[in-house]
């Protein structure tokens, strides 16, 4: 089928790579997890990833050509054309549907979607090479941003933990972290509290995972701290990829010492030397600012040898995705950060005792490493007493779509949505109704407006009404909204980001998509038992994408039969 | 002692060891879980879910992969509950959406795990209608595989056979969800060795044997189990036949040879038994021309010149050259005929006399394998000297790579060339034909000399490892070893095991699919069948009991021997081809009075024949073989060709004996292979029945020990002159695993594999002499010339000139004409 020249051996021995390319790599190629700022490197330099780019990368960093093509086509924010990188990419969320991100699309030449950008709080943002700028339908003059809109004071009153000092002055800024408490927490650890003293804390605080999955933080650095293996990892999940989710962005961005903070503590009380802060690619100006940050931070002796002289050593790396929601699945994102495929994991093991480079490792949410300093500084009962009845501590909830003022809230857990929806937020839009509230981001499914004015803002509660807390978004609809074309909406997201690995979640989401588009058979039951039972298939996906797919079409059933069936009609 | 662990799976209770996976612990109770991406010799993924069971936990009953789930004691299991088989039932209609149903026209269809499964565990019917995916239909990713997309269920079992087997990924899953595909990168085809495995592993008809493409239907096939030829591996294979024609080959599982694994050579190369050109009649030399005769006569023929032959030139001016390519029981019939008939030690074969050999090959392969669930390879290092086992042992090159990447195997590679095993680096040394006993003074020198060295060369570091080593294995080759230096060399290598310490030991690899066995059966001019010397009394007075005849004690020719000496009046080639080997071997057949070749093809050497004798080949005639390690194994009959009178060469040879006045007691190879258990002492027993379908290695411990050459003298070869101006390069050979010889190159959907008849050079030297790939060139030596076209490889060393043996058309033996060494020079045409 082909000449003997092209027949490799599995060597790339013979291929010739180019100084500068030698030397971009280079600048990468002694540092853990190099692929993907090495990519990036190539990314924004040529403008796209080119097949030369890719044979230097895998000869000097012997990965495997299809290996490594197979990882590059993965990203959709990699071009692989010329000029790529330069192409204006909308986003067209849930949210900025709603504000006609459609017809942005239509009317910028040479204008490609993208799936949410975490913008859910502006009008529709759009990403030119390395930039974000934010347009409002119909198509007027793009305007730069370079940061998120600071949240509201809590327009309850109620006490914060991770945005109590988040509007202080210059909190962005390490002199101004420090002038409102930034490093206490640290300096109080590495001088006086052992590694379990600052795990004993967390415990007894219940501070567990703010990314959706609430597991125990104290609970998972004692698993790590534990675990035989070193080096340690510390991960910070702010690959925020959920669908009107942006939470984590505004902390970043406004208060990015207190996640390098928390970083840092996670490292002293595991043992951990080295930390990634996994960055999801929509956010380049935040990837600008953490930049900052980190060589800010190392330079004053917080980050690197012998932090604040106490002998302890901790290097942070950045790291930024390329566009890939499932890259958020934990297994995921420490392949990506290997330089695999991102395909997630098969658990057991976990990442605890098999995580980065199968090392033992915490990986954790950017809300809940931001809300460690504080805890430290302020005690675990007092963060336990923040929240409403049994429940203990704080949640960031992002709200978006039809509500009066959309934003980031901190809320008590316990607290009724309806006094967030009403009373914080401002209720619907003059002359409207709720209709629908998405949860989790997108993958709780949709919640009618019965079910918003009864449950609390926490997971017990939300579980009880068929959908979930989550990471924290929640994306309104009011009655001038198709809910069924919210859903459809819903599926073609999660069957674009569906990563192919296993067969419920590769092929239901795709026949969700069809069926919601119109697909299916005629009759309205035998449409509704074909949606249940491709449901009921995807709930065996090897990880949550695929169920979360599920609950989109099962709660569109469950929460809006008159809407399904004048769709049907 | 494994620790074991109980469960309880479908109400019985399980003990199997910790650690297994519970699809496995299921099949172990005789319970079937249905799976697409799992597989026994593949690391889990978990991604088809075709495998869900209940499994009770701490919170309630939970859907678990019991593909990826090891067991857990007092775990409670169940594989047979309604909500399983909706699973499964739900599963295979997801599946089944976008396959394509084109079973009538596939080749997996009748031996399609996908079609098994939906019949046993399948919906029956599917409510879902839905357009199929439409993908890629069949096209090359090799030249021997074929892909189709439509059909791909994504289980990537061939992506991970690549991965963790081959270590060459070089198929990959590309995109994402729905566009998931499985392809090539960049259209470069998939050219590991083995990569024809993923055939088999596929478990529909996405992957398809490009070369059986369409010649059988599973259910009409009939199939033998045999093992390969085409290297001394001796990898388990079953033969799959219709209408007296080989259809196709596939891997056969044997632990102790090959796991289930295949060479693509083996795989696919076989073309040449069902060949148009086979030799299928007796052909007699008449008026200048070789007519087709009836076996009587060209027997009569024969029994009649050498006769004469042997009245006028007495025993010793007649020859046989047997081979290693063809069975036990014909290299024994040649020896004893030559021996007994005709008089005379005058047998050898290529790489026989001429190499210092060592007499018991390797240990055992399965001290080198590390299956997917077992322990480490007992051997820690390996030391290849002269061996390149990617070209020349396809799967002890697998076996290695798996060792080295999951069972702490260290590597160190002396070679001419710097293979393609160097890629794990190991300590590569590098040396130039002819100074392979240099090499071993220094590497001698840095094992024995002080423990702590500042010198970090790859001498050194390969002195460290064999000393730090508790079970080393150093393999050599013929290449390393052949002429006037061979002897040389293996003391020296004995020598330097010796040195490494007690755990090191030292093995000869012949390359040839019966090359152990062809010693072993005394195809040898110094040696008696069990590779007895001449000079063994004890040895000759048992075979001339057996034999009832005396034997001749004094040393025949060797193969090199007998084709350079003026005095062979009479030779018998039996499955060898000299004449392509050197033009002066090629001019001097032409001078015998008598040739006589047994072959499968008319070769250049039967072009020159007074008589050529149709043989039967492995595939056509039973006959058992040994391998590497010893391993005798048989290889029963599995095609025939009605029309062909060929024979098998232990009748041809029994009834020219019978001619001759001799009567043996020969009526079926069975019973040649009775007499062997009895001509060789560490065969006895080795029935065909003892053999069975997973071979036997026979008794290290009862072969003859070898002699060493006692100390070894400093006087070296002289150093090649590292400057000669009218030759600047050494000569570097070697097999190649698909080069032009006529058993692959028979095979025309392999062409665009072949080695091209390429002159590779260094980038350094081909810039000084202003070479680009591709030039056309002269190849001169003091012997003569070859043209060629030019490769470029940062793998050639510098001053090295690499042309493999058997190029298509560019037979390397022009420039080495039956020498071993030779400097050459490269100009353009």
């Amino acid at each position: 089928m082909t000449g003997q020249e092209q027949r490799t051996g599995g060597y790339t021995e013979n291929i010739v790579v180019a100084e500068t390319d030698l030397t971009l790599i280079g600048r990468f190629r002694d540092e853990p997890a190099p692929l993907l700022p090495i990519l990036h490197a190539f990314h924004n330099r040529d403008g796209f990833i080119g097949s030369e780019a890719i044979e230097a990368i895998a000869k000097e960093l012997r990965i495997p050509l299809a290996d490594l093509y197979g990882t590059v086509t993965f990203y959709h924010h990699f071009a692989r054309a010329e000029g790529g990188l330069q192409r204006p990419r909308v986003c067209t969320g849930p949210v900025c549907r709603q504000r006609g991100a459609l017809e942005i699309v239509e009317s910028l030449e040479g204008a490609e979607e993208m799936p949410c950008a975490g913008r859910c709080d502006d009008p529709v943002p759009l990403l030119i090479g390395h930039e974000t700028f934010v347009v409002s339908a119909p198509l007027h003059t793009l305007q730069r941003r370079i940061s998120s809109p600071l949240p509201v004071p809590n327009p309850g009153g109620r006490e914060e933990c991770v945005f109590a000092e988040i509007r202080a002055p210059e909190r962005d800024s390490l002199d101004g972290y420090r002038r409102s408490g930034g490093y206490d927490a640290l300096t109080q650890a590495v001088q006086g509290q052992s590694p379990t003293d600052v795990i004993d804390v967390l415990k007894e605080s219940k501070l567990a995972g703010r990314g959706g999955a609430g597991f125990p933080t104290g609970m998972k650095w004692q698993f790590v701290r534990e675990a035989p293996g070193e080096p340690k990892s510390i991960v910070c999940n702010a690959d925020e990829g959920e669908p009107g989710c942006f939470k984590d962005r505004a902390l970043m961005d406004h208060d990015p010492f207190a996640v390098i903070e928390g970083m840092t503590l996670a490292g002293y009380a595991t043992g951990a030397d080295r930390g990634f802060l996994y960055l999801r690619y929509e956010y380049p100006e935040t990837n600008t600012r953490l930049e900052e940050a980190i060589s800010a931070a190392e330079e004053a002796g917080l980050l690197g040898e012998n932090i604040l002289g106490s002998g302890f050593t901790f290097r942070l790396y950045l790291r930024r995705g390329a566009g890939a929601y499932i890259c958020g699945e934990e297994g995921s994102l420490l392949n990506s950060l290997e330089g695999k495929h991102p395909f997630p994991r098969n658990r057991p093991p976990f990442p605890t005792t098999h995580g980065f480079e199968n090392l033992p490792t915490a990986v954790n949410n950017v809300e809940t490493l931001c809300a460690v300093p504080q805890i430290l500084r302020r005690g675990a009962e007092w963060y336990q007493k923040l929240g409403l009845g049994d429940h203990a501590g704080t949640k960031l909830i992002s709200l978006s779509g039809d509500v009066q003022r959309p934003g980031n809230y901190e809320v008590p857990f316990g607290l009724p949505l309806r006094t967030l929806l009403h009373d914080w937020a401002g209720g619907p839009l003059p002359g409207r109704s709720f209709q629908a509230a998405s949860m989790a981001g997108l993958s709780g499914g949709f919640l009618a407006s019965e079910a918003l004015e009864s449950v609390t803002l926490d997971e017990p509660s939300i579980r009880g009404a068929g959908s979930m807390l989550g990471a924290g978004g929640v994306i309104v609809f009011d009655d001038s909204r198709d809910i069924v074309d919210a859903a459809r909406q819903a599926m073609a997201f999660f069957a674009h980001e569906s990563c192919g690995k296993c067969f419920p979640c590769r092929i239901g989401t795709q026949r969700l998509l069809e069926r919601l588009s119109g697909g299916g058979p005629g009759e309205l039951d035998a449409w509704r038992r074909e949606i249940s039972d491709i449901g009921d298939v995807l709930e065996l996906s090897a990880c949550g994408l695929g169920v979360a797919a599920g609950f989109v079409s099962d709660s569109l059933l469950r929460n809006f039969p008159e809407q399904v069936e004048a769709f049907r009609g | 002692m494994t620790d074991n662990v109980t469960l309880t799976i479908n109400e019985k209770e399980v003990s199997v060891p910790a650690r297994t996976l519970l699809v496995d612990a299921a099949r172990m109770a005789g319970i079937e879980i249905p799976v697409f991406c799992s597989h026994p010799k593949l690391d889990p993924v978990g991604c088809c879910r075709m495998c869900l069971v209940e499994v009770d936990g701490p919170r309630g009953t939970a859907m678990m992969a019991s593909c990826t789930m090891p067991v857990g004691d007092g775990m409670v299991v169940r594989t047979n509950t309604e909500q399983v088989q909706t699973v499964q039932e739900a599963n295979l209609a997801f599946i089944l959406l976008n396959h394509p149903l084109d079973c009538p026209i596939c080749d997996k269809g009748g031996e399609c795990p996908l079609q098994d499964q939906t019949m046993r565990f399948g919906p029956g019917i599917s409510q879902l209608i839905e357009p199929k995916r439409l993908a890629k239909k069949h096209y090359d990713i090799s030249d021997t595989i074929v892909l189709d997309q439509e059909r791909c269920v994504l289980c990537w079992r061939c992506i991970r056979y690549l991965e963790e087997w081959e270590d060459k990924p070089q198929l990959g899953l590309f995109e994402r969800g729905n566009e998931t595909i499985v392809d090539i990168q960049d259209g470069r085809p998939v050219d590991a060795k083995t990569g024809g495995n993923i055939i088999d592993l596929c478990p529909v008809g996405a992957l398809t044997n490009r070369v059986s493409r369409f010649a059988y239907r599973p259910w009409e096939i009939e199939r033998t189990p045999s093992v390969c030829m085409h290297c001394s591996v001796g990898c388990n294979v079953r033969l799959d036949s219709r209408t007296h024609q080989l259809r196709r080959i596939v891997g056969r599982e044997n632990m102790q040879v090959n796991d289930q694994w295949i060479c693509d050579k083996g795989r696919f190369a076989h073309a040449w038994v069902n060949d148009e050109n086979r030799l299928a009649a007796p052909l007699l030399r008449k008026n200048g021309k070789l007519t087709p005769v009836q076996w009587n006569e060209a027997l009569a023929y024969i029994a009649d010149r050498i006769t004469g032959i042997k009245e006028k030139y007495g025993a010793d001016s007649i020859g046989a050259i047997g081979s290693g390519k063809i069975s036990n029981e014909s290299n024994y019939a040649l020896q004893r005929f030559m021996r007994t008939v005709v008089g005379t030690n005058n047998i050898d074969h290529r790489d026989g006399g001429e190499v210092a050999a060592l007499p018991t090959g390797l240990p055992a392969l399965a001290e080198l394998m590390k299956p997917q669930y077992g322990p480490d390879p007992q051997v820690d290092t390996v030391l290849l000297f002269g061996v390149d086992p990617s070209e020349e042992l396809p799967i002890l090159d697998l076996h290695l790579k798996r060792g080295i990447l999951r069972g702490g195997v260290k590597l160190i590679i002396a070679h001419a060339r710097k293979i393609e095993l160097t890629r794990y680096d190991g300590p590569y040394l590098a040396y130039l034909p002819g100074g392979e006993s240099l090499l071993l003074d220094r590497l001698i020198q840095a094992v024995q000399g002080p423990g702590m060295s500042e010198d970090e060369s790859s001498i050194q570091t390969a002195a460290k490892l064999l000393k730090e080593s508790e079970n080393a294995l150093i393999v050599y080759g013929p290449m390393a070893a052949r002429g006037d230096d061979g002897p040389s060399v293996r003391d020296g290598l004995e020598q330097l095991a010796q040195a490494a310490g007690e755990g090191t030991r030292l093995a000869y690899a012949g390359l040839d699919g019966n090359a152990q066995g062809c010693r072993d059966m005394g195809v040898l001019p110094d040696r008696l069948p069990g590779q007895f010397p001449l000079e063994d009394a004890s040895a000759r007075t048992r075979l001339e009991g057996l034999w009832g005849c005396s034997i001749s004690s004094s040393p025949g020719y060797t193969y090199k021997q007998m084709l350079d000496s003026q005095e062979m009046r009479a030779l018998f080639v039996n499955g060898a081809n000299p004449a392509a080997e050197s033009p002066d071997w090629s001019a001097s057949l032409e001078e015998l009075e008598l040739l006589v070749v047994t072959d499968l093809l008319p070769t250049e050497t039967a072009q020159k024949a007074n008589v050529v004798l149709p043989a039967l080949g492995w595939a056509e005639s039973d006959g058992t073989y040994t391998n590497l390690e010893r391993r005798v194994q048989r290889a029963p009959k599995a095609v025939s060709d009605p029309k062909s009178r060929a024979a098998p060469d232990w009748m041809m040879l029994t009834h020219l004996a019978k001619q001759m006045g001799a009567s043996w007691p020969f009526s079926d190879a069975r019973s040649v292979t009775a007499e062997i258990a009895r001509a060789v002492p560490a065969y006895a027993g080795l029935t065909w029945e003892a053999l069975g379908d997973q071979g036997l290695q026979w008794d290290a411990g009862s072969a003859p020990a070898t002699e060493s050459s006692g100390g070894r003298t400093s006087e070296r070869m002289p150093e090649l002159a590292a400057d000669n101006a009218e030759f600047p390069l050494n000569l570097v050979t070697g097999t190649v695993l698909y080069d032009g010889g006529t058993l692959f190159s028979l095979t025309d959907q392999m062409h665009g594999m072949a080695h091209g008849a390429t002159v590779t050079l260094n980038p350094v030297d081909a810039a000084e002499f202003g070479l680009d790939p591709g030039s056309a060139v002269t190849v001169q030596s003091e012997q003569g010339q070859l043209d060629l076209t030019v490769g470029i490889d940062v793998q050639v060393q510098t001053g090295t000139a690499w042309i493999p043996e058997s190029l298509p058309g560019a037979p390397v033996g022009a420039l080495l004409n039956g020498s071993y060494i030779q400097r050459v020079k490269v100009e353009k045409r």
